[in-house]
């Protein structure tokens, strides 16, 4: 454990700001997977294994997408409404006959899809990485330096449109008629039928709103990265410490699960960078013994 | 304003309906009453579209409302409160009224719009002091008196304004005082709002105090209808339900 290069590295101004910007990076992408798995559980009750899968597809359109247009913002765009639809299809075909099955079920089902999705991918794209989409080319330009730290514009835009994505889903939440419906439909559906209220066409709208979550984080991975069948298994441990640190259900505890994670995998790698995995376990299980519902969770 | 015609149900060899038949004329109050198994909250689940009926027809006015969707059958004008309080436990007086507001005022057409408090606001404070509950207007529901929880559930119906309303046993599980003063309450709501309402109790007191006309089941068959003075008087309904030698 490299304890005095943490301490060296937060007393610099470079690499404090380089790695906390990395962090930022890294926990608001992973905002955006984690708060659609949230979304899920939280008023369905679902704990939507396949989420992973689905950043992958968002992975896949896009790439597929950019390489037949060659336009990044409609390779991405393409990517989240694409799985958005998908999902929207997954749900009223599958995800909607298990709402009250046993969990077990419901993660034979989720498992059963990644396993079709991954094999799919294989066959229509090939089982070789793809290079991903690239960066745009307005931020193909020099890094910024803010007190010698060096932090890609297009790093600064990822952070940006996320934090432009949580805020919006917040306004969707707390302000329109759909998301206090959405909110109703979590504490008590029954009584929002008796209120004459069709609440199929709301699960499905929060599965799709989901989906649209999971395929733009993986849209906007394959910018940064390559593109590979199997790619969401790891996104999706993640994003399940994310909502269990953050609470289940709850949108807001995941974006600040999502920052902590993140800056806990940027900082960790500087300490001890063989332990960055271990690092996100551990803070799950504290906060699992000191607040079992998740920071932001409420208590049942 | 609400008629059922000779409808019926049955659950596997069981009839729980026969050729039930029931009017309520418009701005009424009435009661339907029988011993427990008797059928009414199966009549009250016919009504709502929560069960689909084998038999007969159900109408609001002109519209024939048998085996439509709950939801849609809300939308033309029937809530119901239910026997079980029915509440959003985690929400407050205030937000539960509102989410109820939301659901009639467009149903699920402009999703996204954010929706305008204003008027919604003055609307959910107007149904709270109808159903007196002012007073815990913020309080969250799950906090709430039974009593109090038992005026969110009617509240939430209220909200939709229907054209009918069901309470099915408004005063379950309340203390004598509790009782009336809920049956006080109804008796205001009725007033004020001039709404047809049904509702199943089995206190023969309050019945009597309140409801116009009374429909007495029994077995999943009507047995008689009328006024109070004339279900007390009524053999059949003295002898199947009121308790044999008693006139």
């Amino acid at each position: 454990m490299e304890i005095f290069a943490l301490f060296d590295c937060i007393i610099t101004p470079a690499c404090l700001i380089s790695q906390t910007a990395g962090g930022l990076k890294i926990g608001m992408l992973l905002f955006l997977v984690a708060s659609g798995l949230t979304l899920v559980f939280g008023v369905l009750g679902v704990i939507n294994f396949a989420h992973g899968a689905l950043y992958m597809l968002g992975a896949y359109f896009s790439w597929q997408v950019m390489s037949i247009t060659s336009h990044f913002g409609l390779a991405v765009i393409s990517g989240a409404i694409g799985v958005g639809i998908f999902g929207l299809l997954f749900e009223r075909l599958l995800i909607n006959k298990v709402y009250n099955a046993d969990l077990l079920v419901q993660i034979l089902l989720c498992y059963s899809v990644i396993l079709i999705l991954d094999d799919l991918v294989m066959i229509i794209w090939g089982d070789e990485f793809l290079s991903g989409i690239g960066v745009p080319e307005i931020f193909q330009v020099p890094p910024i330096f803010i007190f010698d730290a060096i932090i890609p514009p297009f790093h600064i835009a990822i952070i940006l449109i996320s934090m432009i994505v949580a805020f919006l889903l917040w306004i969707i939440m707390t302000k329109t008629k759909f998301g206090k419906l959405v909110r109703a439909t979590a504490i008590n559906p029954k009584m929002l039928e008796a209120l004459g209220v069709n609440t199929n066409v709301i699960k499905a709208g929060v599965f799709m709103l989901g989906s649209f979550l999971a395929g733009l984080g993986g849209a906007l991975a394959a910018s940064l990265g390559s593109v590979v069948s199997g790619m969401g298994n790891s996104i999706i441990i993640e994003s399940f410490i994310v909502t269990v640190i953050g609470g289940m259900g709850s949108i807001s505890g995941a974006f600040l699960a999502s920052i902590i994670i993140g800056m806990a995998r940027s900082f960790g790698a500087v300490a001890m960078p063989l332990f960055t995995d271990g690092i996100m376990f551990l803070i799950m299980v504290l906060v699992l013994v000191i607040k079992p519902e998740g920071l932001m969770g409420k208590k049942k | 304003m609400l008629k059922i015609h000779k409808i019926n149900k049955s659950f596997g060899g069981i009839k729980a309906t026969n050729n039930v038949s029931i009017e309520l004329k418009p701005h009424s109050i009435n009661a339907l009453i029988g011993p427990n198994g008797a059928g009414k909250t199966t009549i009250f689940n016919l009504i709502t579209g929560k069960i689909s009926v084998d038999e007969g027809n159900i109408f609001i006015g002109d519209n024939n409302i048998t085996n439509l969707k709950e939801t849609e059958i809300t939308h033309i004008g029937i809530a119901r409160a239910f026997q079980i309080t029915n509440i959003f436990p985690t929400l407050s007086v205030k937000e539960s009224i509102k989410i109820a507001l939301l659901a009639k005022i467009h149903g699920l057409n402009n999703m996204w719009d954010r929706f305008s408090s204003h008027s919604v606001n003055e609307e959910a404070s107007k149904i709270a002091e109808l159903t007196g509950l002012t007073k815990v207007y913020n309080t969250i529901s799950s906090e709430l008196s039974h009593g109090d929880q038992k005026l969110l559930d009617i509240a939430l119906a209220l909200a939709l304004k229907p054209k009918v309303l069901l309470l099915d046993e408004p005063t379950a599980g309340m203390g004598p005082e509790e009782r009336w003063e809920m049956i006080k309450r109804i008796k205001e709501l009725w007033q004020k709002t001039k709404m047809t309402v049904l509702f199943i109790e089995h206190d023969m007191d309050i019945v009597f105090d309140i409801a116009q006309t009374i429909f007495v089941l029994q077995q999943g068959s009507i047995i008689a209808k009328g006024t109070p003075k004339e279900i007390k008087k009524n053999q059949v309904v003295i002898k199947a339900y009121l308790g044999g030698g008693k006139k």
